[in-house]
């Protein structure tokens, strides 16, 4: 219902649409609450397998991954993503706590187009998001 | 035998020549003697010659004087005629007798008248004047005519020798004087003390005089006229006639006469001496000959053993020689001996020393913890370590099998063929370490992953060896099993990552919301939610820092735990009250089967966190709500409790971690469920710091139970009565102690040990040694049991201690553990004492066996005041045996007891 009321939205206001995946319920509302400042449409999930659903079902433009999420972690969510045709377009962002040069390489990897270290600003979050989203 | 003959004969030779020159010797001497006898022949003969010629001139002078006598005496009487003669005669009375006695050298003394007869003869009887008788021989009175006055006439007339003087009276011849020599006197006067024989012949060879007893005829006769030519012929001198027979003559000048004095020597008589003494010593020599011949022969005879002997001899000279030369050989030897042993015991202690350093090296290089082998420069293996070994077999996954390494030409080809097999990089890693061979100076390294049966790494890494000097020995191979630091490290990196995503997670929402509230417009709604959501989460992050520190703690062996004797029903009590006011959908029911205080020892806070952690996750994983039960119970001296909930449950693969720190169960189900995955970590640590266990049994998706057991504290008792009128108690805080225990034993070590163990065990002690002392103590101290030795010093046994307690109400149950050194006898079980310890025993026996009686002591306790039913008792009991009861059941007096399994 409330992906419903998303579409109708988009489709009214062609918003772009961004989803979150992080297990971390505190996150999920700081990121969406940031991005809705930006004016996106923001769905949440909670785990790697729902992103997973949601992005094939939904296609968003955008999705941001946590990387630790139970399920599946947000590089895997990430490759399936872009080794699939269909929707290797979509932009995919890894939100991760781990803050290292490994991690980063994994996120890259993975064919990532962003990565975001925790803790981060919400400005520079939505200044990434809309950087990448105005590429298109 | 030769050469024995040859000695002979070279023996013989001076022998010889020692006789023939002895002869010659004797020869010598002979002639020499002969010599002397010839000498002394010529003297004799001389001397004769002068004694004869004395005798004559005496006889002269003798017939001279009585002629001039006579004459003168004629002349004085005129004309004296024969006839006249007795004149004469008187005259002739007057001195012829003193010519006629002395030395009676005259026959008689005759007178001739002119006619030549003879008219007067004086013999040494008397003088006779007679008419002329005989009428002298005319050449013999010519002979007497021819001479003058004062002449003398001597002759021979064959029978006698006369010596006539003519007597003149007024040169008218008158008469003549005759005397006739007395033969025998006149020899013996020649012969004197001569022991040769003396002749006095004549030219014709008649005798005049004879030594000879019995002379023959003549000279001639006796001898030969050759002699009496020779004789006559010769002046002097000798001649030998017959053997041995040497005659010496001379020739007597009187008148004109030509006689001839001999003398005969016996030539064998002269040499006899010699001759004997030349015997003798002949007989000597012989003899010595003999001897030395007789000698000789026994040598001869004896040679071959003389011989032997000598050789022997030699023989042993020189072995003599030979030995004095071994024994300085020896002395030399065992000079150098001694300087080799002193080296040798230098070099075997520098050897001991040396075999100790290489042992202790070995040791070392053993004891490294990593195999370790050597390579020569040529790549051949000289050296291994027991690890490498281990590791080598292992890395062959064949247990028995430990090859020797030497059998290994190279190290590498024996890494390569067995222990990079297997690796997942074992072809990239065998290149390298075949390259290594030709790359002395390399300093290599590498991971090799095995993925067989375990998952393992193992480095491999080699450096090059050399000698303090630089030379090049080889090259030392490592290889380590580092699968447990790859572990840690996975570990550590895990914990890091986890730690940092768990705290970065709350800290971005903090920084996140802070910043969305200080550089945004919000609703004072939104702000309030979001400072909502900062709160909690700065709660969240101060929640896991703080279990974070106390986990911390826990592992390290940090943790301090106050420990008191608590009661664990009111820990429960508290831990519920933390929650009754905060869940409503939630109902905490808790149950003790005890139904009062269960006391512990143990930190109150610590077991407080225990209980709220588990009653606070029983409520966070039961979202639903229900009923939360809590129940503790006591068995065998333990406390158990059990927190049980019906929520969410815990999926079969997640329990094996859940004790784990940063652990949460991942499911959709609890995704909103927040924790630090501490919670569980911290509740085990603290569990298993009071000896305890915590486990969970669960049903996914029906709830979950956390059990733990803690060990119960044993129940305070009473301070034994200081009243006590024995001298050998020991009195300690019986408020601290477990129990107050007697100890009948007269061994002093083995009291003192048991008491330092038992109150080690928090138990108060008290010893006697006999068993009057026990059975008096026990009449006034509370005892909890009595730990009694069979052979007591005193009048009573242990065995009758025993009965004495049984007797008496007050102590017919008390406890009793038997401490023997026999084993457990028929009359323990006859008392009905199976508490047995049998001497020599270990102080963990005795501390378990004093637990075990008083666990059982407990029970019996709590069952007689009714806190235990009476078959629960008997269920413990049995299963204290090992006997599983599956069902009992009671009716009125009957027990039925059905076992678990067939029994």
């Amino acid at each position: 219902m409330f992906l419903q009321g998303l579409k109708e939205i988009e489709r009214e206001n062609r918003l772009k649409k961004i989803l979150v995946a992080d297990d971390e319920k505190s996150l999920r509302m700081l990121i969406s609450g940031t991005l809705e400042i930006g004016n996106f449409l923001v769905a949440e999930a909670d785990n790697g397998q729902d992103a997973w659903k949601m992005v094939s079902e939904e296609k968003p433009d955008l999705v941001i991954l946590d990387v630790m999420m139970p399920g599946m972690t947000g590089y895997q969510v990430c490759q399936l993503i872009k080794s699939n045709q269909e929707l290797q377009k979509i932009k995919v962002i890894i939100l991760t706590a781990k803050g290292q040069q490994a991690d980063k390489e994994a996120a890259l990897e993975a064919r990532a187009d962003y990565y975001i270290a925790k803790p981060f600003s919400p400005a520079q979050l939505l200044s990434v998001v809309e950087d990448i989203l105005g590429e298109q | 035998m030769k050469r024995r003959i040859a000695y002979l004969i070279i023996a013989c030779i001076p022998l010889l020549a020692l006789v023939i020159y002895i002869n010659n010797i004797f020869a010598e001497i002979k002639l020499y003697n002969i010599d002397m006898q010839l000498k002394s022949d010529e003297a004799l003969v001389h001397k004769l010659e002068a004694r004869i010629l004395e005798r004559f001139s005496k006889s002269e002078q003798d017939v001279t004087f009585i002629a001039t006598y006579l004459g003168q005496n004629l002349a004085e009487a005129g004309s004296l005629s024969i006839s006249d003669s007795q004149a004469i005669k008187n005259v002739m009375n007057n001195i012829l007798p003193s010519f006629l006695n002395v030395n009676h050298a005259y026959q008689k003394i005759s007178f001739l008248d002119k006619n030549g007869n003879e008219t007067l003869v004086a013999t040494n009887n008397k003088v006779q004047i007679m008419a002329p008788v005989n009428k002298a021989s005319e050449d013999y009175f010519q002979g007497v005519i021819r001479h003058r006055a004062g002449e003398v006439y001597v002759s021979f007339d064959g029978n006698s020798v006369l010596i006539a003087s003519p007597i003149y009276n007024d040169a008218k011849f008158f008469g003549a004087v005759v005397l006739t020599l007395q033969k025998e006197n006149l020899l013996k006067e020649l012969q004197g003390d001569t022991k040769d024989k003396v002749m006095l012949i004549e030219d014709t060879g008649k005798y005049i005089l004879t030594s000879n007893q019995h002379p023959g005829r003549d000279f001639t006769a006796d001898y030969s006229p050759e002699v009496l030519d020779t004789v006559k012929t010769s002046t002097a001198g000798h001649t030998e006639v017959g053997q041995g027979t040497l005659l010496t003559f001379i020739p007597l000048k009187l008148d004109d006469h030509k006689w001839f004095l001999i003398t005969q020597a016996d030539k064998g008589v002269i040499t006899a001496n010699t001759l004997v003494l030349q015997r003798q010593l002949m007989v000597i020599i012989v003899l010595t000959f003999a001897i030395i011949l007789g000698l000789l022969g026994l040598w001869s005879l004896s040679y071959g053993k003389v011989l032997k002997a000598e050789r022997l001899r030699m023989e042993n000279d020189e072995l003599a020689n030979l030995n004095s030369q071994l024994r300085r050989k020896q002395t030399e030897l065992e000079e150098q001996t001694a300087v080799v042993e002193e080296l040798n015991a230098q070099l075997e202690d520098e050897s001991r020393r040396y075999h100790q350093q290489k042992d202790t090296l070995q040791a070392i290089i053993d004891s490294v913890g990593m195999g370790l082998a050597m390579t020569d420069t040529t790549g051949k293996s000289i050296f291994m370590n027991k690890v490498w070994r281990r590791i080598f077999r292992y890395a062959q996954g064949n247990d028995g099998d430990i090859r020797t390494f030497a059998e290994d030409n190279l190290v590498a080809d024996h890494l390569i063929q067995n222990l990079v097999a297997g690796a997942t990089n074992a072809e990239q890693v065998s290149e390298e370490i075949k390259e290594l061979r030709d790359n002395y100076e390399e300093h290599y390294r590498a991971e090799l992953e095995y993925k067989e049966s375990t998952h393992r790494y193992c480095r491999i890494s080699s450096v090059p060896c050399r000698a303090t000097d630089g030379q090049a020995l080889g090259r030392i191979f490592l290889f380590r099993d580092i699968t447990r630091f790859k572990e840690i490290d996975l570990l550590k990196s895990e914990l890091i990552s986890t730690v940092s995503h768990e705290l970065r997670t709350p800290m971005s929402s903090i920084m996140g919301f802070s910043e969305l509230l200080l550089t945004r417009q919000l609703s004072p709604e939104r702000s309030r939610q979001y400072i909502e959501v900062i709160h909690e989460q700065a709660e969240r992050l101060t929640k896991l820092i703080s279990d974070f520190l106390d986990i911390q703690r826990m592992e390290s062996g940090k943790q301090v735990l106050d420990k008191q004797r608590l009661d664990f029903v009111e820990i429960v009590n508290q831990a519920i009250e933390l929650f009754s006011n905060t869940e409503e959908k939630h109902r905490i029911v808790f149950e003790s089967s005890q139904g009062r205080s269960l006391y512990i020892h143990a930190d109150h806070d610590k077991l407080l966190q225990v209980m709220s952690n588990l009653l606070s996750n029983a409520i966070k994983y039961s979202p639903q709500g229900g009923e939360i039960s809590i129940k503790v119970m006591a068995q065998e001296g333990m406390l158990q409790a059990g927190v049980s909930d019906h929520g969410l449950g815990i999926p079969e693969e997640a329990r094996t971690k859940l004790f784990s720190k940063f652990f949460r169960v991942d499911n959709d189900d609890r995704r909103e469920i927040g924790g630090t995955g501490l919670g569980l970590a911290i509740c085990k640590e603290i569990v298993q710091a009071h000896n305890g266990k915590i486990w969970a049994e669960s049903t996914y998706g029906e709830g979950s139970t956390f059990y733990i057991t803690l060990p119960l504290a044993e129940p305070v008792l009473s301070k034994p009565d200081s009243t006590t009128k024995i001298q050998t108690v020991e009195s300690d805080d019986a408020n601290n102690g477990k129990g107050t225990i007697l100890i009948v034993e007269d061994d002093k070590n083995l009291v003192n040990l048991s008491e330092t163990v038992l109150k080690e065990e928090g138990f108060v002690t008290y010893a006697v040694s006999t068993g009057e002392d026990a059975l008096e103590l026990v009449g006034q101290v509370d005892f909890k049991m009595i730990i009694l030795d069979i052979n007591l010093a005193g009048r009573l046994n242990g065995w009758d201690v025993v009965k004495t307690l049984k007797e008496k109400e007050k102590t017919a149950n008390m406890p009793v553990i038997i401490s023997s050194i026999y084993e457990n006898s028929a009359e323990s079980q006859s008392q009905g004492i199976s508490n047995y310890l049998v001497k020599p025993f270990k102080p963990e026996q005795l501390v378990n066996v004093v637990h075990k009686v008083m666990r059982e002591n407990v029970e019996a306790q709590m069952w007689m005041q009714g806190e235990e039913s009476l078959d629960e008792h008997v269920q413990n009991i049995l299963r204290r045996n090992g006997i599983k009861v599956k069902e009992l059941k009671r009716t009125d007096s009957i027990l039925m007891i059905t076992l678990d399994g067939e029994s």
